[in-house]
């Protein structure tokens, strides 16, 4: 967005609190939803929650029509509609609500690198595993492992990414392994991958407990 | 007999010529430029019967004989040819002027020859017709035997058309190509396109007329439209196909069509409404419907006499697709002329859709709400373009329903008397228009928790599945089109305005009509008129209406029933579930009003509800610690007042 609608949607953000009816678009779960749509939905969940913010998702079969950008997910908060997790995370900010505030400039450098990187590698990957053949599998596997190196690497045995306090680099991250570790796919390879790294499966595990377990009691 | 020979006169003037006996043809052989009668377009002149300056020696007795001409003379047709023929086949040809051999005398054959040759210029593959009638010659001539010709002009293979076309809110331009009598039977094959300000559409279409009967006939058609309307703030792309049948039984004119379209709305801008926002997308239509046409009017454009009537209903879904509905149309026109040759017509059409939505999948309900759009210069005057009915955030959506009507009176220009001219196309209009649209009130998605539906209107003027009744009266309150629920017959606009549906809560369909019911309510309810839910706390402010949680004392006044804490009269009467009453809920399969949680669950319903008024609120807490199915829940709230209200009593 240009510099002058984002500084109008700032302040039109900041005008009213959370409302009760914030509601997350996105496609069905079981028949519709893409992988990498499903990981960043799950991200922008898993954002909201941790912020505190409730939000109610509903699954529509024109989901992917109904956003602004055509991308997945988007929320309608008040009368204002948002997709991605980039200016979502903007408008809350501008609402109040953020995770970063207390990582110093670089913290929040780093942050931003290793959205950079899960984007551009997990993300990628995804849309490969959908979409294309097995070309160049090999690969996209390594980048995988690569990614979920550097991500273990980071993490080490903090509880998040940055130390204490969990920052939507968490989201970002749990919503492409859970999915990735979760979907059902015609070769587990992926998931493999993955699973070899085990400080990022009992991140997910922790993830999952502690924003989504209370839903289902 | 006199009608007969003025059309005879009008027509075949020259005819009388060749008809006389031929012992009288030799004064007529003067006029040897005229020996055959040719039956082209009549002349202005009137008829000339020949008598010229130099044929004076019998004038009395020659009108004589061309009554006995007409009378008494009795012919036979012998052959009928057709000269000219390309590509036409000649079976198609047989079945209009067939009618030509049974012509027994004169005028008859004079007759049917006019009708064949406007038979043949209606199929549409003729640029001229023209008749010849002849004695006949040849072997086995008879003295009395006539030979009819039909000399032919065929239409070329390919023609094309440009126009301009100024009208509706927009212009365009119209590039048409035409492929007539493509296979030799009047078949016609056509593409057109259309660029104009607002929309652009390219189709094809392909004609084919039953052979022998021109009035039945098939039509293929496919098309691409797209189209903008900033009303609405959408761009709609549609790409279809099409098939139709149309047949004439008795004086009206039927057609069957079954289309298939696949629709794409995309917002225009980022501004856009929500309520919009939520019907972009793709959707697939495949429908059936049919259309019956009775048209007695003299001419299309400007009649002056006679009347139309349009009946036409649509039903999607049950062929596939997305879209699920059934629409009616309505149209009524009469046209009368005013003494002093002025003429009024009177129009009216009136278009209810009734649609469902689909069942089976809740999730993928398709809101169709634009079907029905009003308004605009050549609509309903005074309103913008299709912007009239319910509206959200300034983005008009369309509706379900709408009635339009009115009162015109054309005159000729003032200040003009001569007659023919370039005046004369014009018209001053003076007009009267009024028209209403709005949505109709379903409590149909509720209950599609087994996943079938039983779509019950309960809009006024429209009886409920199980009740019966139909209180058509309150249906005919016109009003304005949105806003006043007093006034409109369909006061739901209302609501679809704020978003609300059926269902608990809309006090104005109760009041209005008695009925009940909404999601879950038994007949009996209905049956009894009662009302009023739960959570509704405006409607039970301005109507003073019972029963809501908590309203202990207007319960009491009215009679009403149970919502919270009558236990006894549920019982009693069997009905349900409110707050409290999980048995017999669960028993009945009703759903969960305020405050009970479990049963919404269950059931499905939304979450709205947990926003309702206070008085739920306190209920659900109550709830909340009931056991679900347990008779003697005892919980006792400290925060709902009539909790002891909650203690179930066996039903």
């Amino acid at each position: 967005m240009s510099l002058a609608a984002e500084a109008f949607v700032s302040q039109m953000a900041a005008a009213e609190p959370w409302p009760e009816n914030a509601t997350l678009y996105q496609p069905l779960k079981e028949e519709q939803i893409l992988l990498s749509d499903c990981a960043s939905s799950l991200a922008v969940q898993t954002y909201l929650k941790m912020c505190g913010l409730p939000v109610q998702v509903v699954c529509k079969t024109n989901a992917e029509f109904m956003s602004p950008s055509g991308k997945i997910p988007f929320i309608h908060v008040g009368n204002q509609v948002v997709s991605e997790l980039g200016p979502i995370v903007q408008f809350t900010k501008a609402k109040g609500h953020s995770l970063s505030d207390g990582l110093d400039d670089v913290q929040r450098a780093e942050m931003k690198a290793y959205m950079e990187l899960v984007n551009n590698m997990l993300l990628t990957s995804e849309l490969y595993i959908q979409w294309c053949d097995d070309a160049t599998a090999a690969e996209v596997y390594e980048d995988v492992s690569q990614c979920c190196q550097a991500l273990s690497q980071r993490l080490g045995t903090q509880p998040f990414f940055f130390n204490k306090q969990p920052t939507e680099l968490d989201a970002l991250v749990f919503g492409h392994l859970f999915t990735i570790l979760t979907t059902r796919l015609t070769s587990s390879e992926l998931a493999e991958r993955v699973r070899s790294y085990s400080n990022l499966l009992t991140f997910c595990r922790r993830i999952e407990q502690t924003y989504f377990e209370d839903k289902n009691s | 007999m006199a009608r007969d020979l003025s059309l005879f006169e009008e027509v075949f003037p020259e005819l009388l010529l060749l008809l006389q006996p031929r012992d009288s043809l030799r004064p007529c052989a003067r006029h040897g430029h005229r020996a055959r009668a040719v039956l082209g377009p009549s002349p202005d002149a009137g008829p000339d019967l020949g008598v010229q300056p130099d044929d004076i020696e019998a004038p009395g007795v020659e009108p004589e004989q061309k009554q006995e001409v007409l009378e008494n003379r009795d012919v036979v047709v012998q052959r009928v040819h057709v000269d000219g023929l390309g590509r036409t086949k000649e079976d198609l040809l047989t079945y209009e002027i067939k009618e030509v051999f049974r012509a027994t005398n004169l005028i008859d054959v004079m007759k049917k020859s006019h009708q064949a040759r406007q038979k043949l210029l209606r199929l549409g593959v003729f640029r001229r017709v023209n008749v010849v009638i002849d004695t006949s010659r040849g072997e086995g001539a008879l003295p009395n035997g006539l030979e009819v010709t039909f000399h032919v002009t065929e239409l070329r293979r390919l023609t094309g058309s440009y126009n301009t076309t100024v009208g509706n809110n927009e212009g365009s331009m119209v590039l048409g190509l035409k492929l007539p009598n493509l296979l030799g039977r009047a078949e016609r094959l056509s593409f057109q396109f259309s660029f104009g300000t607002k929309e652009t559409a390219y189709g094809v279409s392909f004609f084919k007329p039953q052979p022998g009967n021109f009035e039945r006939s098939l039509t293929l058609n496919a098309y691409k439209v797209t189209g903008q309307f900033p009303w609405s703030s959408l761009r709609e792309t549609d790409r279809g196909a099409s098939a139709e049948l149309t047949f004439p039984l008795w004086r009206t004119i039927q057609s069957l069509k079954y289309e298939a379209v696949w629709r794409e709305l995309s917002c225009l801008s980022r501004a856009a409404s929500f309520a919009v926002r939520e019907e972009t997308g793709h959707s697939l239509k495949s429908s059936l419907s049919h259309s019956m046409i009775l048209d007695s009017r003299n001419s299309t454009i400007l009649p002056r006499s006679g009347g139309l009537l349009r009946v036409h209903q649509e039903l999607a879904g049950y062929t596939g697709g997305d879209a699920s509905f059934l629409k009616e149309d309505f149209e009524l026109q009469l046209n009368k002329s005013l003494f002093w040759t002025r003429f009024v017509f009177v129009s009216g059409p009136v278009h209810v859709s009734v649609g469902r939505f689909t069942s089976a999948h809740r999730r993928r309900q398709h809101q169709h709400r634009r079907q029905v759009l009003s308004g605009g210069p050549t609509s309903v005057r005074g309103f913008s373009m299709y912007s009239m009915g319910p509206q959200s955030e300034g983005d008009y959506l369309g509706g379900e329903a709408y009635w339009a009507g009115g009162v015109h009176l054309f005159t000729p220009l003032p200040f003009t008397r001569r007659k023919g001219g370039f005046m004369d196309l014009f018209r001053t209009h003076f007009f009267l228009n009024a028209g209403n649209l709005c949505n109709l009130n379903y409590a149909v998605s509720v209950w599609s928790q087994e996943g079938e539906t039983a779509p019950a209107l309960t809009c006024s003027g429209w009886s409920s599945a199980s009740a019966g009744r139909t209180v058509w009266d309150s249906c005919c309150v016109w009003g304005t089109s949105h806003g006043s629920n007093s006034t409109t017959a369909f006061p739901k606009a209302s609501r679809a305005e704020t978003g609300e549906r059926g269902w608990v809560g809309q006090s104005e369909s109760r009041e209005e009509t008695g009925e009940r019911g909404w999601v879950g309510q038994s007949e009996s309810r209905e049956e009894t008129g009662e009302r009023g839910w739960v959570g509704q706390s405006e409607s039970r402010e301005e109507t003073g209406e019972r029963g809501w949680v908590g309203q202990s004392e207007s319960r009491a006044e009215t009679g009403e029933r149970g919502w919270v804490g009558q236990s006894e009269s549920r019982a009693e009467t069997g009905e349900r579930g409110w707050v409290g009453q999980s048995e017999s809920r669960a028993e009945t399969g009703e759903r969960g009003w305020v405050g009970q949680s479990e049963s919404r669950e269950e059931t499905g319903e939304r979450d709205g509800w947990a926003n309702q008024s206070p008085g739920r609120r306190q209920v659900q807490s109550g709830r909340a610690s009931q056991i679900r199915g347990s008779v003697t829940g005892s919980s006792s709230e400290p925060g709902s007042g009539s909790s002891d209200a909650f203690i179930l009593k066996e039903t």
